[in-house]
């Protein structure tokens, strides 16, 4: 086989390709399910959730070009959300889903509207604001709140999810919960994923992108920019509710010290280094904030005078060391600068133009 | 009545006038000149009219609807399209991408149904077809799938043209569109105008420095100094002018 292999988009062999692609990669996500240890899927699953946390971001931040810093309130706003529709409302489980992504859509589109007045500094502060109040307005012993959110002690969701029906005939037994519940995660994974690349690639997303690049342009080509940004902006929020709701019920429990500003800033931090506008990205990203933090814990290097201990004081040098070679080294992210190399030598797909009227006159 | 009519209109900007009190008109299917000095006020001219600028005082009606009950976005609705001087192309966007956001307000898919795919993908690959036969018009089809970034700065105001033609202008106004081109390149674009304004049924509204290329091209010219506009007539009596020759004298002193 000569490389790189070229296709053209939607030709009979790309579309060959992009079904074994597919097939390859359910196959492994199934194999990583059963191969991994019980406890190790319950990260995995929390990787699902920050991935899709992150391409919420993603969409606000790399394609929209609006300096928001506050994702984590919108995450715990999900997850208090799903506790308290499922313990106080006896909602089922994941019927919280759509309640936690509209009050989030509503919540992110409220603080979309200040937005639109004001750009760069001053948006990213505001929205760290709103980042550092949440814990803390999370904690209020008024109204109701702190009984809804458990308050400064969390709060437990007494049913765990665990297989039914579908999952118990398929041979998931209750000490699988984890793994049952990575599926159903998995599965609102890819519909996320399909459903953001698909906005990317369409009208109205081709028009976040213009707003990014050009606000003046894109407003002289008719595109609304206070209807784009507050959509953009909601969208964000509602896919970091799923993110909050999905958490919630994976771990069974919500409390407010899991949603302060730093985890803002992981989100930050897993959104550079996946790369920022792209898709793949959220998912590296997600990997390492969820997964090279813990393996760094494991480092473990005797430097003769000392040892350097992953679990020790130095256990945030050496995650932040890793951060900052990989900056250096890529740029634009793992995703970013690896795709111009991946396309070079190994895989393009090529436009195929699409026909030309025959009645074209050209004017010159 | 005149297509076009822009009335007293007057923009400061802090103590600077960029217009005073500016009146003209542009009739259906002319091409008509708006030229001037550096600092003049035709971009500012442009940006009023396109709603990117609120005027001071005055009024500005396209086909007898008050432009300025309009926002920027809702102009290009009526039919009023434009280049800019400086680029306003999205460079995270393919070329043909960005001809395809030119007909956002004549196309229809929403968030939703973009997101799941309802009912879109038959708008999509006519849109497609179109903003690749309109880049053919303008001989741009090789750079097509190209980023539009990097481009030469003559391809790159070509490309706002077509991304202003895909919309089905009515009145497209073109801010120094010869910029940056060499001498054979301007005649020929003078040829595409003319074929445009022919073959699209348009009005245009010409900003051009190049005399040449106005004076060949247009019907009618309007010219602006310090915010004023000082003339207007058919090409040969503005050029014979007094005041306007000695605007132009005086400005490159
Ligand atoms: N946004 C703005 N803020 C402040 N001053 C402005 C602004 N836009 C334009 N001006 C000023 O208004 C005046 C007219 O500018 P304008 O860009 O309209 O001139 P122009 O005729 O297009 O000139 P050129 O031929 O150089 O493009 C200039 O003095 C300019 O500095
Ligand atoms: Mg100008």
């Amino acid at each position: 086989m000569m490389f790189p292999i070229v296709v053209n988009r939607g030709s009979a062999t790309h579309k060959r390709h992009m079904l074994v692609l597919a097939v390859i990669v359910l196959a492994l996500l199934v194999l990583v399910a059963f191969m991994l240890p019980e406890y190790q899927v319950g990260r995995v699953n929390r990787l699902w959730a920050m991935a899709i946390a992150i391409i919420g971001l993603n969409l606000v931040l790399g394609y929209g070009g609006l300096f928001a810093l506050g994702h984590s309130a919108f995450i715990g706003l999900g997850a208090f959300i799903t506790a308290w529709l499922v313990e106080d409302m006896r909602f089922d489980h994941w019927q919280a889903i759509p309640f936690s992504m509209a009050a989030t859509f509503a919540f992110g589109s409220l603080l979309a509207l200040p937005a639109l007045r004001i750009k760069g500094l001053y948006l990213v502060v505001i929205t760290i604001a709103v980042a550092v109040v949440f814990p803390s307005l999370a904690k209020i012993d008024k109204f109701g709140i702190a009984e809804a959110t458990g308050g400064a002690n969390g709060r437990k969701i007494s049913e765990e999810v665990v297989p039914t029906g579908i999952g118990k005939a398929l041979g998931f037994t209750e000490l699988e919960a984890a793994r049952y519940r990575y599926f159903l995660i998995l599965a609102m994974v890819i519909v996320v994923v399909f459903a953001v690349r698909n906005l990317l690639n369409s009208r109205s997303g081709r028009a976040i992108i213009a707003i990014r690049d050009n606000e003046t342009g894109a407003a002289v080509s008719g595109v609304n920019l206070l209807k784009s940004k507050v959509f953009t902006f909601g969208t964000s929020a509602a896919l970091c509710g799923l993110a909050g709701t999905i958490l919630a019920l994976d771990k069974s429990f919500v409390a407010e010290q899991d949603f302060l500003f730093p985890l803002a800033v992981e989100m930050l931090v897993g959104l550079v280094i996946g790369g920022v506008a792209t898709l793949g990205g959220a998912f590296v990203g997600a990997f390492v904030i969820v997964f090279v933090k813990e393996f760094s814990k494991n480092v473990n290097i005797d430097l003769g005078l000392f040892v350097l201990d992953g679990n020790g004081p130095f256990s945030a040098l050496i995650f932040g060391v890793i951060l900052i070679i990989v900056t250096f080294v890529m740029p634009r992210g793992i995703v970013g600068s690896l795709k111009p190399w991946f396309v070079q030598k190994v895989y393009r797909i090529d436009p195929t133009p699409p026909e030309l009227p025959d009645t074209l006159q050209r004017l010159s | 009545m005149a297509q076009l009519s822009v009335r007293d209109v007057t923009v400061r900007f802090g103590g600077i006038t960029a217009l005073d009190s500016a009146s003209f008109e542009v009739e259906k299917g002319q091409i008509c000149g708006l030229i001037g000095p550096n600092g003049a006020g035709k971009t500012t001219l442009f940006n009023v009219v396109s709603r990117i600028y609120d005027p001071t005082e005055g009024a500005v009606e396209f086909e007898g609807e008050n432009l300025l009950n309009h926002q920027a976005h809702e102009i290009c609705k009526l039919g009023v399209y434009r280049t800019f001087q400086n680029l306003a192309l999205w460079k995270g966007l393919t070329v043909i991408e960005n001809v395809m956001v030119g007909a956002h307000s004549t196309t229809t898919a929403g968030y939703w149904r973009s997101m799941f795919k309802v009912g879109t993908k038959k708008e999509e690959s006519q849109l497609r077809e179109r903003a690749y036969a309109v880049l053919a018009e303008l001989n741009l089809e090789d750079v097509a799938f190209l980023p539009a970034d990097g481009l030469p700065f003559g391809t790159l105001k070509r490309i706002e043209i077509a991304r202003a033609l895909i919309g089905d202008p009515k009145l497209l106004m073109l801010d120094e569109p010869a910029s940056g081109l060499t001498h054979g390149e301007v005649d020929e674009l003078g040829g595409v105008i003319r074929t445009i304004r022919d073959r699209y049924n348009l009005t245009v509204l010409l900003v051009e420095h190049h005399m040449r290329l106005v004076m060949a091209l247009t019907e009618k010219i309007v010219v602006l100094n310090l915010g004023r506009k000082i003339a207007e007539g058919d090409p040969d009596t503005v050029r014979k002018d007094p005041v306007v020759v000695e605007a132009y004298l005086g400005s490159s002193k």
